[in-house]
């Protein structure tokens, strides 16, 4: 009993420790690609190498982090609350855009998937690629998916969306404050929310409920898409 | 409001939206279930945004500390390797394109015909 409380200690201070640490080194240079998710992560992964923890013991240790990150999916509620009166006068817009993105994802997921024969598996855990990852693991266990696959789906859409989405966005002549930060919500979930906050307060904000709005939207779809798996 | 007491008030939420979803059927995450309630109770007044502003934006803030768990077992996994397969890569890649554009587009077409039929 007293060695699993330990093991669990030990996991949740390393990785506390790792992220502090890169937090700092973020905080003093203030590099966009100094993210603390990649260099805690890489910080992290040499400390768990090189001390040779293997992997089941440090996942069995973090269980107190999922639950953590279900808390955090409650928490947006708050600048959802705070955003209120802005998405009450662009309800439509809103519903409409983020709607008509997270859909499209989802048919050409589905298309391609067919394209390629993916197995169910995958396919469930290719869907929810765009939504915040809480939602994305409920998500694919609902359909039947896998957490590996879906973390590492998610996080590749992530960055891959945040790294050419403002690119892709100026190139194409797409102005408007509201579009960008919706595209970017609810294309990069977390990940766009934060980089359209650099765009501005108005982008950012409508990034924040592009983010939480396609993670509503893409639960409902469940029902539907579990008729067609 | 104390920390541990806007804790226990979100951990609530989530427990309620757990239940919710698991008694009613509803097809969405006990999560997002909780968050729907709880910003229901903020805009009714119910619940007063000091009582758990604290908790919940320091948790946000500090959101990518609970990614790391989730990419380390990622990257440790046997199954990463087969992972990075072209196939795999094209449907994420264009999957985010329609994504993007798909939103982007719908919104600035939705502004432009509001405008036209404002003036």
């Amino acid at each position: 009993m007293s060695s699993v409380f330990f093991n669990s200690l030990g996991c949740i201070l390393m990785t506390l420790a790792s992220y502090i640490a890169s937090l700092q080194v973020f905080r003093r240079f203030k590099k966009s690609w100094l993210n603390p998710l990649y260099t805690g992560t890489a910080l992290l992964l040499i400390i768990l190498l090189f001390c040779n923890i293997p992997l089941s013991a440090y996942q069995k240790g973090s269980s107190l982090f999922e639950l953590l990150l279900q808390l955090s999916v409650v928490s947006f509620a708050v600048p959802l609350y705070k955003e209120w009166p802005l998405m009450k006068r662009h309800l439509k817009k809103i519903f409409s855009g983020v709607f008509a993105g997270t859909s499209l994802g989802i048919f050409t997921v589905y298309i391609m998937s067919q394209l390629f024969h993916f197995n169910q598996e995958i396919m469930a855990s290719l869907i929810p690629r765009s939504v915040t990852l809480p939602v994305a693991l409920t998500v694919s266990d609902g359909l039947g998916g896998t957490t590996a696959f879906t973390v590492f789906f998610v996080l590749f859409s992530g960055l891959f969306s945040v790294m050419m989405g403002p690119k892709l966005l100026k190139w194409l002549g797409i102005n408007s404050k509201a579009a960008k930060g919706l595209a970017m919500g609810t294309s990069a979930q977390m990940l766009g929310a934060s980089r359209s906050l650099m765009w501005g307060e108005e982008e950012g904000a409508m990034g924040c409920i592009a983010m939480t709005t396609s993670a509503i939207i893409l639960s409902l779809f469940i029902p539907i898409l579990l008729l067609l798996l | 409001m104390p920390w541990l007491i806007q804790i226990l008030l979100l951990a609530i939420f989530l427990i309620a939206g757990n239940f919710a979803a698991e008694f009613f059927h509803i097809p969405l995450p006990g999560s997002v279930i909780g968050m729907i309630m709880l910003l229901i109770l903020l805009v009714t007044n119910l619940i007063k945004l000091e009582w758990i502003e604290k908790a919940a934006s320091f948790q946000i803030k500090h959101m990518s500390l609970l990614f790391i768990p989730f990419v380390i077992g990622l990257f440790l996994s046997p199954n990463f390797i087969p992972l990075l397969n072209f196939h795999f890569l094209l449907v994420l890649i264009l999957s985010s394109f329609c994504s993007l554009l798909g939103t982007a587009y719908s919104v600035q077409l939705y502004e432009n015909i509001k405008r036209r039929s404002q003036k």
